[in-house]
């Protein structure tokens, strides 16, 4: 179906007048007007004019006018600035060529650097600046008919915004509060988009487009900002002023998911009543079990949004909003791993238990039929020995270490730690031993093993590098493979388990247990007088 | 100029025409709702279920994550390594039961492949194996690709084939001492966006620009390629290896334009195009900011070649564009 015979089939049902159909009519003129730069042509010039290049041009141009030091003249600064948006006004009046369309770019671009550096000759602090490039965005919106600009600019009005809001220190709450603003705009733009666009003109399509990506940063600095706050302990989500503030903001969330769940039951009654209820219970619930995760219903609430207009676009912000929050959340510090897990893990099963009522609740019907047990037996099969392979490694592991465990010497190395958090291990001290630190590595084959004897207190001292002879009495082997500048005894690491970090500062020396082949395993760290530190998993 | 009411009816030009005032609110929720952007009560129940499953099956995985990176010494290692091989191997029975035809079921197989991971890392923590994770990645790739080939779901491939990009990244450094853009690790990074580029090609073309894991490996080896090509030109001197860092570099543009003409693939020779200006610019960048020395003046020669650079690629577009619009 083309766009004329959507509005034919409107007009049949007397919502729209025929006139709009008629290019001579003042009503067909203005609808020719609005979708000029949107035909198939117009959309490929705005792809066409809108590279990279265009805008690293018109930046690269800016500068050069700035170094130039044409704005330290202000008026001059500002009248030219004014000149590249008023161009870009003019240009963007009716259909463009190609050529247009990036002087548009370029004079939009070039205009606003213009302006802002000559601003900040007269404007002394960051804030006020801030609020001028919001300012300025606004009248770029109004002034350039271009939609593709106008959503740009939305985007540096809203990172200004965040700027703002940084350099006034609202901190996490405060970030976590300007992306339920964001996030409120953003649903009533959608919600409310038949009333809003009449209402809002050629401001609604920026503002609906740019938004959804714009809140995107607040939602993840509310995340991270919490880093270094050790308020709390345990159970953070109930106790302590973080955990009012995050209720505040994980409730607001799920009000307006309770907001668009209500909607989409105006817009299908068939969704009232019963599947309306359980997608509320399901809402509430997420929201009651992470009180602590603003950010996952936050996502959340951009995925029905999503949803609730068909657009796949929105849904993928919704995800990506929850794949980024979650990776966040791994790294700050607010609240222990431990309870990030137990709201984790209850968040999921909620869904899945959600998933599984749903599919016995709905009147839909089945997605397909059962398979048959033979069908089912052979996945099975399949899966069983990719499940095998999946124990044996660890198995193997297992066995290799509590061998060298049960049978090896221990062994202290002198070492200096650093401590970040890992991957997927939690916190962990990065270990360098001064043993590794040999000279004339570069001489040294790639993998080999040193010989070793100990002090009176176990204490490693090197005595030379492996060469087939038979070991002396007292003489221990230890495996190592060179890496870089230094070599390495495979355990370089020390994962402890989270809160002890303090404790494990005071270590002075690794502990390991030798097995006669050289293999080692590191068992735990010691202070400088040998004694045992933190949690001691392995008890020989 | 052509009938601005021809193309098809989007969502974008409904919204325009409403800010226009030529739809009334009431027309324009008519308008969404015939081109499908009002979902019926069937899309919703399939969103709902959809989504709950992979978003509850990610969760709960996230949150074995973190309790193991909990580090809890409540439980004994050997509980703990025990407690995760259970739900492992739960997880995985799980999803063999309710059947691989089923998203649940390939849900609960690929979580399964995924709690692998955790399952190594308690081991890697009870053990205290060391500081290679390359280790760790290397066997959560393998087993993932073993579940990959009994669940035939895609996002198992697509994980695998990310965890295999991440390990390769890891093992040049922890285990070869090196760096990606310095031999030795430096032949390894360019025969592992070789590979990519190649399999991504490969699947382009015989599956179409819809084809996900195509899609994943192009974009991977596209941005080494072009990583490698881009250092190429701007390291001082041409260390060992950089010659053939760039010659592989401006391969991979020439054949994704020469394979996207053939079969006809727009997408593939934009990529092309780009990664040829991209490269362009770097090499226009050296010669003026580092050859000609030129300081305040380069940003105005390099604006203005950016400049007429950005109008040739529009230019380009739309003239291949229209071929290929009017071919069709």
């Amino acid at each position: 179906m083309s766009t004329r015979g959507l509005l034919e089939q409107l007009a049949d049902e007397g919502l729209v007048d025929r006139a709009a159909l008629d290019a001579a009519t003042p009503l067909g003129k203005r609808a020719r007007d609005a979708l000029a730069g949107l035909t198939g042509e117009g959309l490929r010039l705005q792809q066409a004019g809108a590279s990279v290049s265009v805008w690293l041009g018109a930046l690269l141009l800016a500068i050069f006018l700035v170094e130039m030091e044409i704005t330290e003249v202000v008026p001059l600064g500002l009248a030219l600035g004014a000149t590249g948006l008023g161009l870009a006004a003019a240009l963007a009046r009716g259909s463009a060529s190609l050529l247009e369309l990036q002087l548009r770019w370029i004079a939009t671009i070039g205009g606003q650097i213009l302006i802002l550096v000559s601003l900040s000759e007269v404007v002394g602090d960051d804030e006020a600046l801030c609020v001028a490039t919001i300012l300025l965005q606004a009248v770029t919106v109004w002034l350039v008919r271009d939609l593709a600009i106008g959503v740009a600019s939305i985007l540096v009005g809203a990172g200004a915004l965040l700027v703002l809001a940084a350099e006034l220190h609202v901190g996490a709450f405060g970030h976590g509060l300007l992306a339920l603003f964001l996030g409120t705009c953003i649903c009533g733009l959608w919600v409310l988009q038949a009333p809003l666009s009449a209402r809002l003109g050629r401001l609604w399509q920026p503002l609906a487009y740019a938004l959804p990506l714009a809140v995107w940063g607040p939602i993840t600095i509310g995340a991270g900002g919490r880093h270094g706050s050790r308020a709390s302990d345990a159970l953070p989500m109930l106790f302590g002023s973080w955990a009012v503030e995050a209720m505040a903001l994980s409730a607001g969330w799920a009000a307006l998911s309770t907001w668009l769940m209500v909607q989409a039951g105006r817009e299908r009654p068939e969704l009232r009543g019963r599947a309306l209820a359980a997608a509320l219970v399901g809402i509430w619930l997420t929201a009651l079990l992470g009180l602590d995760t603003p950010g996952l219903s936050a996502g959340l609430t951009l995925l029905l949004l999503g949803q609730l207009r068909g657009s796949h676009s929105l849904r993928l912000f919704g995800l990506t909003a929850i794949g980024g929050f979650l990776f966040f959340w791994y790294y700050e510090h607010g609240s222990t791993l431990l309870s990030k897990s137990i709201v984790a893990v209850s968040q999921g099963v909620l869904f899945l238990l959600l998933a599984g009522l749903l599919r016995r609740r709905a009147v839909r019907p089945r997605e397909v039929q059962a398979r048959p047990l033979a069908a089912r037996m052979a996945d099975l099969r399949w899966l069983s020995l990719a499940l095998g392979l999946g124990l044996a490694i660890p198995g193997w592991v297992v066995t290799q270490k509590e061998q060298v465990l049960s049978a090896g010497e221990t062994v202290l190395l002198r070492l200096r730690p650093v401590d970040p958090r890992s991957l997927m291990q939690g916190d962990y001290m990065e270990l360098r031993y001064e043993l590794a630190a040999l000279p004339n590595i570069e001489a040294m084959a790639p993998r080999g093993a040193l010989i070793v004897t100990r002090d009176a207190d176990d204490v490693a001292q090197f005595v030379r590098v492996d060469d087939g002879r038979a070991l002396a009495p007292g003489e221990l082997r230890l495996r190592y493979h060179k890496r870089g500048e230094a070599v390495s005894f495979g355990a370089e690491t020390f994962l402890f388990p989270e809160g002890e970090g303090q404790e494990l500062e005071a270590a002075r020396y690794g502990e390991l247990a030798v097995a006669e082949a050289g293999d080692s395993v590191l068992i735990g760290l010691r202070d400088e007088a040998r004694r045992p530190l933190g949690t001691r998993l392995h008890d020989r | 100029m052509s009938d601005p009411l021809a193309g098809p009816p989007l969502a974008v030009r409904l919204h325009a025409l409403a800010a226009a005032g030529v739809l009334e609110p009431a027309a324009l929720e008519r308008g969404l709702e015939l081109i499908g952007r009002k979902p019926t009560a069937d899309a919703w129940y399939r969103f709902a279920r959809f989504h709950l499953i992979i978003l509850g099956t990610v969760l709960v995985v996230a949150g074995a994550i973190f309790f193991v990176a909990a580090n809890w010494d409540v439980f004994s290692p050997q509980t703990r390594i025990g407690l995760a091989a259970a739900a492992m191997a739960a997880a995985t029975l799980a999803g063999g039961w309710i059947g691989l035809d089923r998203l649940s079921g390939r849900a609960a197989a690929l979580a399964g492949g995924l709690l692998f991971g955790p399952l190594l890392a308690l081991v890697g923590q009870v053990y205290q194996t060391g500081a290679d994770a390359f280790e760790l990645f290397l066997a959560w790739s393998a087993v993932l690709a073993g579940y990959a080939l009994a669940t035939r779901f895609v996002g198992a491939w697509i994980t695998a084939l990310l965890l295999a990009v991440v390990t390769t990244y890891l093992w040049i450094g922890q285990a070869l001492g090196s760096h990606p853009f310095a031999t030795p690790g430096l032949w390894v990074s360019l025969a592992g966006g070789a590979a990519l580029t190649a399999l991504g090609l490969h699947r382009r073309a015989g599956r179409g620009a819809s084809d996900a894991i195509g899609a994943v490996a192009l974009g991977l080896g596209w941005c080494i390629g072009f990583a490698h090509g881009a250092t190429a030109i701007g390291i001082d001197g041409w260390p060992s290896g950089q010659p053939l860092a760039l010659l592989l570099a401006l391969a991979q543009p020439v054949v994704m334009l020469q394979l996207g003409r053939r079969i006809g693939d727009f997408g593939l020779e934009r990529l092309g195009v780009a990664a040829l200006f991209g490269l362009l610019t770097v090499a226009e960048g050296k010669l003026v900011f580092d050859v000609l020395n030129a300081k305040v003046g380069g940003l105005l020669i390099m604006g203005l070649l950016l400049s007429v650079q950005g109008y040739v690629g529009g230019e380009w577009f739309r003239a291949r564009r229209s071929r290929g619009e009017d071919a069709a």
